[in-house]
């Protein structure tokens, strides 16, 4: 990732200096620990699951995890606060219910509901050879039946690949890809009795030598149920033999599959041809609500089949019409339909959606007979809308369409119209007409795009966006770096997406802050304050002054329209700095507390009171009623407020006995005329609550007090709320909250009767200096601000009664304090060094319960990024030194952005796409930005008719000024720059130069190319490219680039070359020809480099600089088609393979010392034999579950321990984190041990062979699993920590230090 | 291999029953072809490689799909000309 990083940590490092313990010794052990799940939705499903009348959306995850969805309409009131209508706005987001965690690959589901039944559940197949069947009920995960079938993972003939329900819900089918069905009946489940199970021994419908392509199950009424298979079935190896037959010649079929019940049976019983194409299947309602039978899409098709419908005499097979077109796309290119979805409606009525491969959504009507609505007539498709690609579409009944989309974000829709009578359409009765004229019954894409109706693809037209969920799927590349410049703590670089939906996510650690103003401040602030007035607007209040305090003044900012400074009129002391201030009862009277007094302002008369003496008051704290303040030597006094005269009256004085460094006098409950504890720390660290009960025998008692590790900085006394857990809603939770001056911070729970601090406070390292706490509010609930050297915060989920804690994703900040007033209702106002600012904080990215809470920002990309590398430049006026990121983006089959109306006709047509793309809004002036947001859609350019087209550009961002593209170079002529690395020539003075390997015209079947070049750049002044030279090269495409030896290492197809700088071109010096497939990755270090071949696994190659020669000095003895590497130190490597593992590979000790020879007699003979080259030992191995596209070796927090970052296809970032010490990894493995028998299975997959899935896992423990303690039953958990000799609490405990001390 | 009840099954049956089991005259486009099979199989079942291969060629993801399982019909192309001995000497008579 970073060769210039690599190439200095290998910098005079040699073999000499390996350690005298054997290296094979060294046992690594490593934590998998997920940080964000994958996002990518295989399938999703609408139902009624958790309860009856809740419209649902089952989605079926990549890395095993099912998750509930729910569609709710929030409505949020105005902050005006005013009971109007019209002020309340409401949101529809689609919301999270429900996760679970599965363990499993999985693959399909299908909604069933059982007969008599009101609500949903789901059957789901996974690799585990079995179906299951889940009961969401009251939103737990509940496993009515787990039916074990066959072999556990996804082979070819292990049913599980499909799984269709019967609309009844009296069977269920499961399908192989080949060869074998099996049909479940689901017995009646209000006969429960014991004897009976809810699924019956499976009936097989097994046809040998066919694939299924889809399978579905038929609405036959209450006739015996009818599944539809899409499937073809190849000839006979010995038939094969005999006559040569082509793949295209074998009929694909859709056969009806009927399960007789009275005889228990399944049979084959009816076949019609379709056309080749058909991919998938729709059932149309049946029996009594509608014709029954299927939709069947394919390649420009929508085919109608029903066995009731068939006739033999008509020449047409069945009823078929065509899909509407895109202009321009190349008539003879087919255009695939991918998913049919069929909504049912009201009164029997229904219609089907339907997605082409290029994101257009088609409306498929179908016309029925007049008078009983029995037989299908005709169909017409409409299109509308063009959406990004899809693997499901689901209607809710409430007029939204979700589709989970298969790269990019997931978007929730509302339907504006669905009755299209303007939108360009094909009837089936036309389709008809051509076939008769055409005389041939086979449909063609030929007469398919002649008699298409043809559109441009523009904005929604009858859909609106109105909600997102992100999904960073495909993640093609990481990068951890603090590189934005002012924040303190590393952030996470992703490529992500594909084509239209590319985009580099920026994720950061925390909540996202949203910064509303900054000002100037005259000083460096020492405190601040906001004083909210009786003004309680809806319940609401609003804040009247910011009180700045400096170390002689104060500074006194007024609310309102605008914020303005306000001198003496406020009353306040403005020549000496504020202890603490507040608004005093409901008569809009102020006190300030000074060092020399308490000052209390009344209708703008000061009323005094001046501490005896000389003595000084420390520190303070006030609240409406209440005043607490503390002299210097420990003394404390403390005032209320009279109710009667409204005076402030000193009511007790108390000697603390130490030092006080702070106090919190807390909040008045609701319905309470005063806050009965204070809590006060000292400098002997220790931190006493006492009573500030009215009566005078117990006033400034002592009730509990602590002791800590370090001087208490700053306390609050937090008033949260109760959680679900606590029903008893009228006593709140009391919480202390302590920062330490270590920089950390202790949260421990009051007894609100006793006071009585509760044990085992949670502490957590937050930063390297005091912690400053204050109350701010956050989504009307209570929550705390922690300051540190970065701002913390924290708070109570309501849902599941868990402590929060997050990081906010801002600079630091010395002091802060709630906010709150017209425009911002929940804001933060905080100083920072000598800026006064305005923040309000995003909540949405502290959900979701177990989850770390990240928040990302997306910066919009032109083609699927491929690779990225930081270089350093120099800005021309500066003499620092900047770090740029360079990101290569290249996708094929696709125009590119400038060639077009140069080359061929064709190209013509895309010149004008982009403005398509970009700014359609259809000269709608009115339509403000907002609105432009809701309809805004991406849309693929159009298709080339010819594979090698390319569209590709090298892209310079600036990750200090939030990612802003400073330069971007268009390839052009189907050139595609595939790879890029930072290079510093020794030979031309270690100017840092980008070098981007690219190849033209590119096809994938055969793959081949025409060309392929080494570009290389210069970046002048760090905001430019400029392009030095090419080199052509002949070998293959260039696939990987690395910083070697101060030249450049470059993997040419099966061979690595070292080039050097030349003045017109690279220089060739050196190679190394043979290796087995691809040279997919290189990483280098010192003298040696890294090779990762496509399919062999990793060699490990070593510069013999006396000869120039490049020498193999040890291969891995296992073939692993490697997609990413990570180097961890000199001798290992971690890999990523195609197939979704981890290898942790190590060099034997010794290995290379024997490779280079120097008299230079024996490379005649050593190198070319394959059993003399030292094998790589293994070390670790793991299976992630997806495909790990990329890794990196990084801390996530500042000065933290590395830890390894990885993340997959479907958007997972996770990291492998090495443990330290031994009773970590005993804890950790018998917790995983315990947890593979307890943690529920619900496809029924074991976990462990799970991740064994490919090859056994070794040293690496189940982070995922280990989790899944805190989700077990009580009982379990106490049976575990028996085991383990430690309470529920302990282990819970140290799961969370484990992430803690990532993060 | 036995049956539950005990009794042996041929070796026909056996391959009638498991797709892919081998036999002792199988010829390299026999075994090929299964293998194949077997692959696109498995990359049908696991949606992450299915959506890695996607991306890499700038497909949807049910055009990849459709693909290959189009390819499980004949993935090494038609069969070669069977090299029956007595075929050849019947003809060269």
């Amino acid at each position: 990732m970073a060769p210039n990083a690599t190439a200095a940590t290998g910098a005079g490092v040699t073999d000499d200096d390996a350690p005298a313990v054997p290296t094979h010794s060294i046992a690594m052990k490593l934590l998998d620990v997920r940080l964000q799940p994958a996002t990518a939705i295989l399938t999703s499903v609408t139902g009624e699951f958790t309860d009856v009348g809740r419209h649902e959306i089952a989605a079926l995850k990549a890395g095993g995890m099912i998750e509930i969805y729910r569609i709710v309409t929030v409505v949020t009131e105005d902050a005006d606060g005013e009971d109007d209508a019209s002020n309340a706005t409401s949101k529809t987001v689609i919301k999270l219910i429900l996760r679970v965690e599965t363990r499993s690959v999985l693959r399909s589901c299908a909604v069933v509901r059982f007969p008599g039944e009101k609500r949903d559940v789901l059957a789901v197949t996974a690799d585990s050879g079995a179906l299951s069947i889940l009961d969401f009920l009251n939103s737990t995960c509940k496993i009515l039946h787990c039916a074990v079938f066959g072999k556990t993972a996804c082979r070819r003939a292990t049913p599980g690949q499909y799984v269709a329900s019967d609309p009844k819900g009296r069977a269920v089918l499961v399908a192989a890809t080949e060869k074998r069905k099996l049909v479940y009946v689901l017995n009646n489940r209000s006969a429960e009795n014991a004897a009976t199970s809810l699924v019956a021994s499976p009936l097989e419908a097994h046809r040998a030598r066919t694939i299924t392509f889809d399978v579905v199950g038929i609405d036959n009424g209450y006739d015996n149920p009818i599944f539809a298979a899409l499937e073809l079935q190849y000839p006979e190896q010995e038939d094969a033999a005999a006559t040569t037959w082509t793949a295209s010649a074998v009929e694909k079929q859709l056969a009806y599959y009927e399960l007789d019940l009275g005889l228990n049976h399944v049979s084959r019983r009816w076949a019609t041809t379709t056309h080749r194409s058909a991919c998938c299947l729709a059932a149309l309602p049946g029996g009594a609500d509608g014709p029954g039978g299927v939709l069947v899409g394919g390649e420009d098709w929508v085919e109608y089949v029903h066995e009731a419908a068939s006739t033999s005499s008509n020449h047409i097979r069945n009823l078929a019409c065509s899909i509407p077109r895109r202009e321009l796309h190349p008539s003879d290119k087919g255009i695939l339909i991918t998913s049919i979805v069929v909504h049912r409606q009201k009164k029997s009525k229904f219609f089907a959606l339907a997605q082409s491969e290029l994101g257009d959504v088609y409306k498929i009507i179908v016309q029925l007979n007049e008078p009983d609505k029995t037989k299908v007539v005709g169909m017409e498709i409409a299109l509308l809308d063009t959406l990004p690609n899809v693997n499901a579409l689901n209607v809710s009944k409430l007029g939204m369409l979700f589709a989970a989309a298969s790269f990019g974000d997931h978007h929730l829709y509302q339907f504006e119209r669905i009755d299209l009578p303007d939108a360009p359409k094909n009837t089936s009765d036309e389709a008809t007409k051509a076939l008769t004229a055409s005389g041939s019954t086979v449909l063609t894409t030929a007469l398919a795009s002649e008699i298409a109706s043809k559109f441009v693809p523009t904005v929604l037209q009858n859909l609106r966006k109105i909600h997102s969920l992100d999904n960073p799927s495909p993640t093609t590349g990481v990068l951890v770096g603090e590189l934005a410049g002012n924040e303190v703590s590393p952030q996470i670089y992703a490529l992500t997406g594909s084509g239209p939906t590319s985009a580099l996510r920026v994720t950061r650690h925390g909540a996202s802050v949203t910064e509303l103003a900054v000002s100037e401040l005259p000083g460096v602030p020492g405190a601040i304050f906001t004083i909210g007035t009786g003004n309680t607007a809806g319940g609401k209040k609003l804040d009247q002054f910011i009180v700045v305090s400096f170390a002689d003044a104060t500074l006194v900012l007024s609310v309102g329209e605008t914020v303005e400074e306000v001198g003496k009129e406020s009353g306040f002391l403005t020549n000496s700095p504020t202890l603490a201030c507040s608004a005093l009862g409901s008569d809009g009277a102020l006190c300030q507390v000074h060092p020399v007094g308490v000052r209390h302002i009344q209708n703008g008369q000061a009323k005094q009171w001046h501490c005896p003496g000389l003595k000084r008051i420390e520190c303070a704290s006030a609240n409406e009623s209440q005043v607490i303040v503390a002299l210097a030597g420990g003394e404390i006094i403390y005032f209320e407020l009279d109710p009667m005269s409204g005076n402030l009256m000193e009511s007790a004085t108390r000697e603390m006995g130490a030092d006080v460094c702070c106090l919190d006098v807390g909040t008045i409950p609701k319905g309470r005329s005063r806050s009965l504890f204070a809590v006060v720390g000292c400098r002997d660290q220790t931190v006493r609550v006492i009573s500030l009960e009215p009566d005078k025998t117990k006033i400034l008692s002592q009730r509990s007090s602590t002791a800590l590790k370090a001087r208490p900085h700053s306390v609050a006394l937090q008033m949260m709320n109760a959680g679900v857990a606590n029903s008893n809603a009228n006593v709140d939770d009391l919480t202390l909250i302590i920062g330490l001056d270590d920089g950390s911070s202790l949260r421990a729970s009051i007894d609100p009767i006793t006071g009585s601090i509760g044990t085992s406070p949670t502490r957590r390292f937050l930063g390297a200096r005091p912690v400053a706490v204050s109350r701010i509010s956050l989504e009307s609930n209570p929550a705390t601000l922690l300051l540190s050297s970065r701002p913390w915060i924290t708070r109570r989920d309501a849902a599941s009664g868990k402590h929060i804690m997050a990081p906010l994703s801002y600079a630091p900040l010395d002091h802060g304090c709630s906010f709150s007033s017209d425009a911002v209702s929940e804001g933060i106002v905080a100083t920072a060094g000598k800026t006064l600012r305005i923040l309000s904080i995003e909540s949405s990215g502290m959900e979701g319960g177990d989850d770390e809470a990240f928040n990302t920002n997306k910066i919009p990309l032109r083609y699927t990024p491929r690779q990225m590398t930081l270089m350093s430049a120099t800005p021309s006026n500066a003499q620092e030194r900047k770090v740029v990121l360079v990101v290569v983006e290249s996708d094929c089959n696709e125009y590119g952005e400038k060639t077009g109306g140069k080359e061929d006709d064709a190209m013509d047509v895309d010149s004008d796409d982009e403005g398509r793309k970009e700014d359609l809004n259809q000269g709608d002036d009115e339509d403000d930005e907002e609105e432009k947001a809701m309809r805004r859609t991406s849309i693929r350019g159009p298709v080339p008719s010819s594979p090698g087209h390319w569209g590709s550009c090298v892209r310079l961002l600036d990750p200090s000024n939030s990612c802003t593209t400073l330069d971007c170079i268009e390839m052009g002529r189907n050139e595609a720059a595939l790879c890029c690395a930072s290079v510093r020539f020794h030979s031309k003075g270690g100017e840092p130069l980008l070098a981007v390997g690219t190849v033209t015209g590119m096809t994938m079947h055969p793959l081949k190319q025409d060309s392929s070049h080494i570009v290389i750049y210069r970046i002048v002044n760090g905001d430019r490219f400029q392009l030095l030279h090419r080199t052509s090269v002949d070998d293959g495409p260039v696939l990987s680039l690395a910083h070697f030896q101060g030249r450049l290492l470059v993997g040419i197809g099966t061979t690595l070359r070292l080039y050097e700088m030349g003045k017109r071109q690279l220089l060739r010096k050196s190679e190394l020809r043979n290796f087995p497939t691809f040279v997919k990755t290189v990483q280098t270090v010192g003298e040696r480099a890294y090779i990762g071949d496509m399919m062999q696994s990793i060699q490990i190659v070593r510069y013999d600089v006396s000869a120039n020669r490049l020498v193999l000095i040890a291969n891995d003895a296992s073939p692993r088609p490697i997609v990413c590497q990570e180097l961890l130190d000199w001798n290992t490597v971690a890999v990523g393979d195609k197939f979704g593992n981890i290898s942790v590979m190590r060099l034997p000790r010794g290995a290379d010392t024997s490779a280079i020879d120097v008299t230079g007699q024996r490379a005649l003979w050593d190198s070319s034999r394959e059993d003399m080259i030292p094998k790589l030992e293994l070390l670790c191995q793991y299976y992630v579950g997806e495909v790990v596209t990329s890794m990196t070796r990084s801390s996530l927090v500042a000065g933290g321990a590395e830890s390894l970052i990885y993340v997959t296809v479907s958007g997972r970032i996770g990291a492998f984190v090495p443990f330290t010490n031994r009773n970590d990894v005993d804890f950790y493995s018998q917790l995983e041990s315990e947890l593979r028998g307890d943690a529920s299975r619900p496809t029924g997959r074991d976990p462990q062979s799970y991740r064994s899935y490919y090859a056994p896992m070794m040293h690496v423990v189940d982070g995922d699993l280990c989790d899944a303690f805190n989700s077990l039953g009580p009982e379990k958990q106490n049976k575990i920590a028996e085991k383990l000799d430690r309470t529920v609490g302990e282990i819970m405990k140290k799961l969370e230090d484990t992430r803690n001390a990532l993060l | 291999m036995s049956n539950p009840g005990g009794a042996a099954i041929s070796a026909e049956q056996l391959k009638a029953r498991y797709v892919g089991t081998g036999h002792p005259d199988m010829t390299k486009y026999e075994w090929m072809t299964n293998q194949h099979r077997d692959t696109y199989a498995s990359h049908v079942g696991h949606y992450d490689q299915l959506s890695y291969m996607a991306v890499a060629q700038n497909q949807a993801i049910g055009r990849t799909r459709l693909e290959f399982l189009e390819k499980m019909v004949q993935p090494c192309g038609p069969p070669p000309p069977t090299k029956d001995v007595e075929r050849l000497l019947e003809e060269r008579e």
